[in-house]
């Protein structure tokens, strides 16, 4: 059986990945009411982007 | 208190303003005599006249920092070094609290600093929600037509989950009655009590750990040469040895350069920072380096049990299952019952780690696509993976990408695409991947890419090393000779 470390070691790509989750939470929120108004907030800054 | 003596007030660290300002400023790496200037502007916004309360004097200067017609002050998820905080009024979780610290430790003001593992908030209740409607689908699916449903198409527009155990930063204010709580980047700006607030794993951080943590997110976000990287990661554990994270760090990039030594310390370095802290973060690290595939599987389980939504883990427990299939597959034929029913729970649980993917507001479902391109080939319709991996834009096209595409496609392109985005100064792991796969391609498509002379220049570089030699078999296997 290949063991998982093997693969990881192969799927380097992984390797720089687990670095970028290196970062604290972005953000937290009080209400789902907050939480919804953020998401939105980011598609429209992603669409922004996209155009 | 005067002044001045407060500014020269320690903390229990014996730390002052003046010292927690200058430990921000090197590890932020920025420039002294700009983030003053822009500090002291700042700082000339708060009134002398205060609260008494620490906790609402703390309250009071946070709506000062967030007043669009005052501080005007954001969040902002990858701003994080002092001196862009303070010119562009943007920061995360990290760099806001720790100016807001700074305010009050100016000022004499006590307060804690604390650190929360997986915080347990509106998002967190969403992915409570989307796993339990994923689940549902997918049974209303299996039950219809008896087949597991599709890959989806793309990432949702609406994010709403994090689907990461991500750690968080807080300031806290002991009260008679409790402790008081205050977050920088909620919008409200109010103070909130701990009872209304929980979490996988908290502990309590000083000024020095907050800079350490700075100096890691740096090394995570920046662009960054590996020795730059491995110097500010070592930098930070300097500040604070049990900043685990860093050591996962460290590893990552050991194994990128066959790097025993570095890989062992901060294995066992890590295991000794998570001693009182086994969340399911560190069971998921732990899975990750962990050689056997059945205790990888036992540490991933544990880190579901904990956290049901990690994103990750979902992944990485569909890859073990994968490989479970593909045994039974071997040994009993596509037919068998055990084959069929391995190949069903390997589909849904990739399927769910997808869909958590995208509704998730910090993991990318190409990324995911990306990573497990050739597991997802295996269990589901390859030609879909395919096409699911050409939708992925340009931007996003790094190394790993058009490695997968080689790996499925045997795509001469894809490999001489790869081989720009590996860029002038690849880890030893990325260049011997690389030429891995340009020598069986080769084989297949009678070209001559593979490079002898530099794959055993690598293969001499690092004969002694274990990693290496553990993968040279690995690749021996799969047919790889130096010539």
């Amino acid at each position: 059986m290949e063991r998982p470390r093997m693969e990881l070691k192969m799927n380097f790509g992984v390797n720089d990945r687990l670095e970028q989750r290196m970062v604290l939470s972005p953000k937290i929120f009080r209400t789902r009411e907050e939480l919804v108004r953020y998401a939105e907030e980011q598609r429209a800054k992603r669409k922004e982007v996209k155009e | 208190m005067n002044e001045s003596s407060k500014r020269e007030k320690q903390d229990v660290q014996g730390e002052t303003f003046e010292s927690s300002l200058e430990r921000l400023i090197h590890a932020s790496g920025s420039r002294a005599e700009k983030v003053r200037e822009l500090y002291e502007k700042l700082s000339a916004l708060i009134p002398k006249e205060l609260p008494h309360d620490p906790s609402e004097a703390a309250e009071e200067i946070n709506s000062i920092l967030q007043d669009p017609e005052s501080g005007g002050f954001e969040y902002e998820d990858r701003i994080i070094e002092i001196e862009e905080v303070l010119e562009k009024k943007r920061g995360n979780c990290a760099s806001l609290p720790l100016l807001l610290g700074l305010l009050l430790k100016e000022r004499g003001i006590p307060f804690n600093l604390s650190l929360f593992v997986n915080p347990k908030d509106p998002a967190y209740e969403e992915e409570k929600n989307v796993l339990r409607d994923i689940e549902r689908t997918i049974q209303e699916i299996l039950n219809e037509c008896d087949s597991v449903p599709s890959l989806p198409e793309g990432p949702e527009e609406v994010r709403l989950i994090r689907a990461y155990p991500m750690e968080h930063m807080l300031l806290s204010f002991k009260q008679p009655d409790g402790e008081l709580l205050l977050d920088p980047t909620i919008e409200d700006g109010e103070l909130f009590h701990t009872e209304d607030f929980s979490s996988e794993f908290r502990t309590e951080i000083d000024f020095i750990k907050g800079a350490s943590l700075i100096m890691r997110e740096r090394a995570a976000i920046k662009k960054l040469s590996s020795e730059e990287r491995k110097k500010l990661l070592l930098e930070s554990l300097s500040l604070w040895p049990e900043n685990r994270e860093s050591y996962a760090a460290l590893m990552a990039i050991a194994v990128s350069e066959f790097d025993d030594a570095l890989f062992e310390s901060s294995k066992e370095a890590y295991k000794n920072a998570s001693k009182d802290n086994q969340d399911s973060r560190y069971f998921y690290t732990m899975a990750l380096w962990e050689e056997s595939d059945e205790k990888a599987l036992e540490y991933i389980k544990k880190a579901l049990k904990l956290y049901k939504t990690f994103g990750d883990a979902r992944a990485f427990k569909a890859r073990l299952l994968s490989k479970e299939y593909e045994d039974i597959l071997k040994e009993y034929g596509e037919n068998d019952t055990r084959a069929k029913q391995a190949l069903r729970k390997t589909q849904v649980e990739f399927l769910v780690a997808a869909i958590l993917h995208t509704h998730s507001m910090h993991l990318s479902y190409n990324s995911f696509l990306i990573e497990n391109a050739i597991s997802l080939a295996k269990v589901f319709d390859k030609e879909e993976i395919y096409n699911a991996l050409l939708a992925i834009p340009e931007s996003e096209r790094d190394m790993e990408y058009h490695m997968a595409l080689v790996a499925l496609r045997n795509s001469e392109a894809d490999l001489l695409m790869a081989r720009k985005k590996m860029g002038d100064s690849p880890s030893p792991l990325k260049e011997m991947h690389w030429l891995l796969e340009a020598q069986r391609l080769d084989k297949i498509n009678g070209k001559s890419y593979y490079d002898a002379t530099r794959a055993m220049k690598l293969y001499e570089a690092h004969l002694q090393s274990t990693t290496f030699r553990e993968m040279r078999e690995r690749w021996k296997d799969q047919g790889w000779s130096l010539r």
